[in-house]
């Protein structure tokens, strides 16, 4: 355990500069994007440095006063992937966003991104149940914000679905933290973790109906399965920068807090006397198939992402719902792995939409051959998705996999092969159509940024690295996940 | 008597879902939530005060429900604002007429 005050710097520093942004709007406009570059680029740094500091010493605290921050491997890791997905998309912003969204609320878009986020580093950081749900509130505030910005009929009933959907499901949250609260007297995750035993001898029935709470709230705000209905029309409506932010941080976000709760506010052995292990099982299993299904159906190709982002998060809730080590460490690889991919897709596929002014799939035959960087960036996220074994998607189903089988449920595996099977039937067709099937009247709208071009090459090249290398990722966190299951805490 | 407040809140919480989930207008929904969130910031302040010790109540519950309130108000502003928007663009902040109207469109 060692002190460090990049803790809470990962947080105070995008606040800061939000606050710049918002200053310098009316009188330097352009310097907006570039500040918060400029600042997600430190913050990505620091959070490298965490990641360092976490692996040298397990785990990284912050004390003053009240306040007490900690960071260990996992929560490291979390942050490098705020950090660089965040980092990506606003480089490909730089000049594309004014095409998107009117130029006069740019640099207001990047101040609500910035404080977007400092919340969600905030979130994992911390490890206080209630200052976690004030983040998640902020977080889900600013992500309506970027939705909305666009400024359409379709992108405003969007984020208005959104946020009252996310509202409900966070006054759910909020009353499943309240009952918690009320009934251990604790809202530090360690201190609930020691005076749970008691109050469940004295009260199951409350404590049972919290957890069931909290449960709910957060797969509403995680977009599970049956409760994912806000997220195609989020994602679908919403300029491309927000669309990755959707997918990549804000759904996991959310994940990430149920992870931190399951993992340190409920002893391990407590938690298997819940029924939660067959729920969970049955939803993501459901998520799996159903958000794969769906995806098949669609001929919108950012909803189609998004459906498949439903998809995701099912695999993601599988390793949570397993709650083995090898399924956590597929869950936390998985959130890693889905955020650089999906980020490379949307962004491809935003790209596309941008250059050609299609976004019918239908319509993306021959674009390959017209404009190849996107598609092939495309492409390897495609294979990624499908498993294709030395990209990064298949390492977190090989752990998945592993953590299934350790509980002996093979038809887990199958789940996880069949829904391969449907990732390749939706994505691999259209690569192949973009690059062997000749399209009419390609035209060119705009031009790509060189910003927009290495944004999409660096998470490729992301993707490659970590799945080529993705002993280094599962050899980082495997400790912080067996630590969990010794009993000790975090 | 102590169960009381907890009672008395959680009915307050279900008139709340209660009126998000039958009626059909934003502003209303909206309202329904902010009830459903006053009823658990009451449920965390009744805390403070059945836990006390020698009729003092516990200062944290009134510090985290100021916390909650602030955010919750940020919110709620945005939320409202978000409808007055789509209202300007169907003419109704009717959720199940917009839809109507959306459905026309296509």
């Amino acid at each position: 355990m060692t002190a460090s005050l990049i803790v809470p710097l990962v947080v105070v520093l995008p606040l800061v500069s939000a606050l710049f942004v918002f200053l310098l709007r009316k009188r330097h406009p352009a310097s907006s994007g570039v500040l918060a570059l400029v600042t997600t680029g430190v913050v990505f740094i620091l959070a490298g440095r965490l990641a360092a500091l976490a692996g040298q010493a397990e785990v990284v605290v912050f004390q003053l006063e009240g306040l007490s921050l900690a960071v260990d491997r996992i929560a490291a890791l979390l942050l490098l992937v705020f950090a660089g997905v965040s980092f990506t998309v606003l480089l490909f912003a730089q000049g594309l966003l004014g095409l998107e969204i009117a130029p006069r609320i740019v640099p207001r878009y990047y101040g609500v991104f910035l404080v977007l986020l400092a919340s969600l580093m905030a979130v994992t950081v911390s490890d206080d149940l209630f200052s976690m749900y004030i983040f998640l509130e902020v977080v889900m505030v600013c992500a309506a914000v970027l939705v909305a910005a666009k400024g359409d009929k379709d992108s405003t009933q969007a984020a208005v679905r959104y946020l009252i959907l996310n509202m409900v499901g966070s006054g759910v949250l909020l009353m499943g933290i309240a009952g918690l609260y009320v009934g251990t007297g604790h809202l530090q995750l360690s201190r609930v973790a020691e005076a749970l035993p008691q109050a469940v001898s004295s009260y199951s029935l409350d404590i049972l109906a919290s957890i069931a709470m909290i449960m709910v709230g957060t797969a509403v705000k995680s977009a599970l399965f049956p409760l994912h209905s806000w997220l195609p029309d989020a994602h679908g409506s919403a300029a491309t920068p927000s669309s990755v932010v959707i997918s990549g941080l804000l759904v996991k976000v959310n994940i990430v807090f149920l992870l931190k709760l399951l993992t340190q506010a409920l002893p391990i052995d407590f938690a298997a006397q819940l029924p939660l292990k067959p729920i969970l099982l049955v939803m993501s299993s459901a998520a799996i198939l159903g958000g794969s299904l769906l995806a098949l159906k669609q001929t919108d190709i950012k909803r189609m992402l998004a459906y498949s982002t439903a998809a995701q998060v099912g695999y993601i809730f599988l390793g949570v719902g397993l709650m083995n080590e090898n399924s956590l460490t597929g869950s936390v690889f998985h959130i890693l792995n889905h955020a650089v991919v999906k980020g490379m897709l949307v962004l491809a596929a935003g790209s596309i939409m941008k250059l050609t002014g299609r976004r019918r799939i239908a319509d993306f035959a021959g674009v390959g051959r017209r404009f190849p960087l996107p598609m092939v960036v495309f492409t390897i996220g495609a294979l990624s998705m499908v498993g294709v074994p030395p990209l990064s998607g298949f390492t977190s189903k090989w752990y998945l996999a592993l953590g299934a089988l350790a509980e002996g449920r093979a038809v887990l595996v199958g789940v996880l092969l069949l829904s391969s099977l449907l990732n390749a039937a939706y994505y691999l067709p259209i690569a192949i159509a973009a690059f062997f099937r000749s399209g009419k009247d390609i035209e060119q709208h705009i031009e790509l940024t060189t910003g927009a071009k290495v944004s999409m090459l660096v998470l490729a090249v992301a993707c490659v690295l970590i799945g080529l290398f993705s002993n280094v990722t599962v050899d980082f966190v495997q400790p912080a996940v067996h630590r969990l299951f010794l009993g000790g805490g975090a | 008597m102590d169960n009381l407040f907890y009672l008395l809140t959680t009915i307050l919480f279900l008139i709340g879902l209660w009126i998000v989930l039958s009626h059909g207008n934003l502003v209303k929904k909206i309202m329904g939530i902010t009830i459903m969130k006053s009823a658990v910031f009451l449920c965390i302040l009744a805390s403070g005060f059945v836990h006390s010790q020698r009729g003092i109540p516990n200062p944290m519950p009134a510090r985290i429900v100021i916390a909650g309130l602030v955010v919750t108000t940020a919110v709620t502003a945005v939320a409202l604002a978000l409808v007055a928007e789509l209202a300007r663009y169907y003419g109704t902040a009717d959720i199940n007429e917009i839809t109507r109207l959306r459905r026309m469109g296509q």
